[in-house]
């Protein structure tokens, strides 16, 4: 006998607590969330090809991705610039909120992300290290060269894995203990990295760059770097989805579910930390994306990792594509008086926008959720 | 009612000189204990006289500092964790409340000793969900997220979880202790409902002596790790006992209603070490 009534409300509830939406109900409900968001981000993308310092019709980009473009350079453009400059940034922009969503569940903070436990600053460090000495080599100085990535991702790897081993006490890690580490460790990072700035003058523009995040002469050089990364981490994005979704529940409850807890911890500690690290060694230290993609996902469908995951990974994908399209579209020689264009011809790098953004439109959602 | 009873004929817990602790502090020695399947044991202390630890200890929260605990006769921390919570389910003192987890996608969780990782990975939906949930009267609540529930809705929340989980033991740590008084005998109701209806093994820690008295076949009471006393409760909840463990006269009479022992206690002794501790 379970006695289903759906007639909704107990009569004995607290008043105002029926307000309470009831979103994540049905499957129906969070699936349509999940396919809108897929439609918006292929528009996002599609209006990303379309849109810069030459505008395309839908037709003319059509043209150019079959390969029949009418005039070379649409091609050029098209091909060469624009797509795999979207696809980086959409890919990147969900790695580092999915990282971003299973560190808060894991950590059980809702401050978490990947740049509170030093993987976005180890990244940044690796990155800058390698620019900084591959400066000395000619015809190294733009940060096209696979060097970059690589040094980026073991700072990463190694920043992420320094914090899980400092928490480590007798029997484990546990969340605060890991935030505490990675805060420290965040800020000893960006430390070094700050002297190497300091040090290496004369290239400080194509560093902070790095530092701040930027899509800027990104190619199909990097994506090619990124999607073996995402493809091999994805069996274990997977298994971590339902991991992570009882450690949210609290040590004591993981292991009354029979999970070995620590386990289940490092795995899907790990898998945040290449997810991030991945996504920074080719786009940078973009803020507050690892942080608010995966609140503005969870007032959509909740905070069960099967739905707050992909959902995640589909708002950070169309948060960092569309950042980068305004990025781009300020950067226009149309504005009056608004010339931050570089010596490199690169323009503002999409990480000042998302910072600039992403700040006040972090404390809003703060202030809303907090109500 | 004994057609659910196990049919093991090992204790459902044996342990077996266990000392318990927390790294180099050691809370309680050469504990040995044997809880029998089908019984509803209460374990009692004033606070710090390891009767959590004691718990955590049946439950393979902490692992033993010296010897074994035995669940059915096979060494708790030996087994695979995830085949041991296919027998016992625990309901921890604290927990984490993710915010906007609904009920349903909390109790769902109750299913992965069963079905595993990634059986996890798509929605779940079966009788002993179904079944948790309705002995828990959460039908109208299942798709409310656990942080927008009142505290009696919400300790019954996390029982569906240890409940969709079907285990014939259940370990529970101070269930009751933030619930109202009409929420907590709610609790205990039910608990005890489930041991006389299906035989699950209870074991949990509480704090209020007169419900572990009605609601327990069996008192433990421990003081500075050791067990002091340990019988029914009527030969467990004694005066004497109020005196030396607890630090309070005390009278105990029968209830008018139940006819369990109940405690009445009067007023609080210090001896002058504690004085002088909790003054210093």
């Amino acid at each position: 006998m379970t006695g289903a009534s759906p007639n909704g409300q107990h009569p004995g509830t607290v008043s105002g607590a029926g307000a309470v939406s009831d979103r994540t109900a049905t499957g129906v409900g969070s699936r349509r969330i999940l396919v809108t968001l897929g439609a918006l981000l292929l528009g996002v993308m599609f209006a990303y090809v379309m849109l810069g310092p030459v505008i395309f019709g839908p037709e003319q980009v059509w043209k150019a991705l079959i390969d029949q473009a009418d005039e070379v350079f649409h091609r050029i453009s098209v091909w060469e610039v624009r797509v795999p400059r979207v696809l980086i940034a959409a890919l990147a922009g969900a790695m580092l909120a999915s990282s971003g969503a299973f560190l808060q569940s894991v950590l059980r903070n809702p401050l978490a992300a990947p740049a509170t436990v030093g993987v976005t600053q180890g990244a940044v460090l690796g990155a800058v290290l390698a620019l900084a000495i591959s400066f000395g080599t000619e015809g190294a100085l733009d940060d096209l060269n696979a060097f970059v990535p690589m040094a980026a991702i073991l700072g990463g790897l190694l920043a992420g894995g320094l914090v899980y081993v400092l928490s480590y006490r007798r029997a484990g890690t546990d969340p605060v203990r890991l935030i505490l580490t990675g805060v420290i460790v965040a800020a000893a990072v960006s430390s070094v990295t700050s002297f190497i700035v300091l040090v290496s003058g004369s290239h400080i523009d194509s560093i902070v760059r790095w530092l701040v995040g930027s899509l800027g002469n990104r190619t199909w050089e990097h994506l090619v770097f990124l999607v073996p990364v995402a493809v091999l981490i994805l069996p274990l994005v997977v298994m971590a989805v339902p991991l992570a979704n009882a450690l949210q529940l609290g040590d004591a409850s993981s292991v009354s579910l029979g999970l070995r807890t620590e386990e289940a911890r490092a795995i899907t500690l790990m898998t945040a930390v290449v997810l991030a690290a991945g996504s920074v060694s080719v786009v940078g230290g973009i803020a507050f994306l690892g942080l608010i993609a995966p609140h503005l996902a969870r007032t959509l469908v909740g905070s069960d990792l099967r739905r707050l995951l992909p959902c995640s990974a589909l708002v950070g994908a169309i948060i960092l594509v569309s950042a980068d399209l305004l990025a781009r579209v300020f950067s226009l020689d149309w504005i009056p008086f608004w010339e931050i264009q570089t010596e490199s011809g690169s323009r503002v790098p999409v990480g000042a926008f998302t910072a600039l953004v992403g700040a006040p439109f972090f404390l809003y959602l703060m202030r809303e959720r907090m109500r | 009612m004994t057609e659910h009873e196990p049919m093991m004929s090992d204790p459902a817990f044996t342990t077996d000189h266990v000392s318990t602790g927390y790294g180099s502090h050691v809370v309680s020695r050469r504990l040995s204990l044997t809880i029998e399947h089908g019984t509803r044991t209460a374990l009692v202390g004033p606070n710090g006289s390891g009767k959590s630890t004691t718990l955590k200890t049946l439950a393979r929260l902490i692992a033993p500092l010296r010897g074994a605990v035995y669940l059915s006769g096979q060494d708790i921390n030996r087994l695979p964790t995830r085949q041991v919570a296919r027998q016992m389910a625990i309901l921890p003192q604290v927990h984490e409340v993710p915010a906007e987890l609904t009920v349903m996608e909390l109790v769902e969780q109750g299913r992965f000793p069963h079905v595993g990782a990634l059986g996890m990975l798509r929605r779940r939906d079966d009788e002993a969900i179904q079944d948790a949930i309705g002995m828990t009267r959460l039908a109208d609540f299942v798709h409310r997220p656990i942080d927008t529930l009142s505290g009696g809705e919400r300790q019954r929340a996390w029982m569906a979880l240890a409940l969709s989980q079907q285990t014939d033991i259940l370990l529970l740590d101070e269930p009751t202790t933030f619930l109202d008084v009409g929420h907590q005998l709610d609790l205990l109701e039910l608990i005890s409902g489930l041991n006389r209806d299906r035989g699950v093994t209870i074991v949990m820690v509480l704090h209020d002596l007169n419900h572990a008295a009605r609601f327990s076949d069996r008192m433990i009471a421990m003081s500075a790790g050791d067990v002091v006393a340990d019988g029914p409760p009527a030969e467990v909840l004694t005066p004497r006992l109020l005196r030396d463990c607890f630090g309070v006269e005390a009278s105990v009479v029968p209830d008018p209603v139940t006819g369990s022992p109940m405690c009445i206690p009067h007023s609080p002794i210090f001896s002058e070490d504690e004085e002088n501790a909790a003054n210093g």
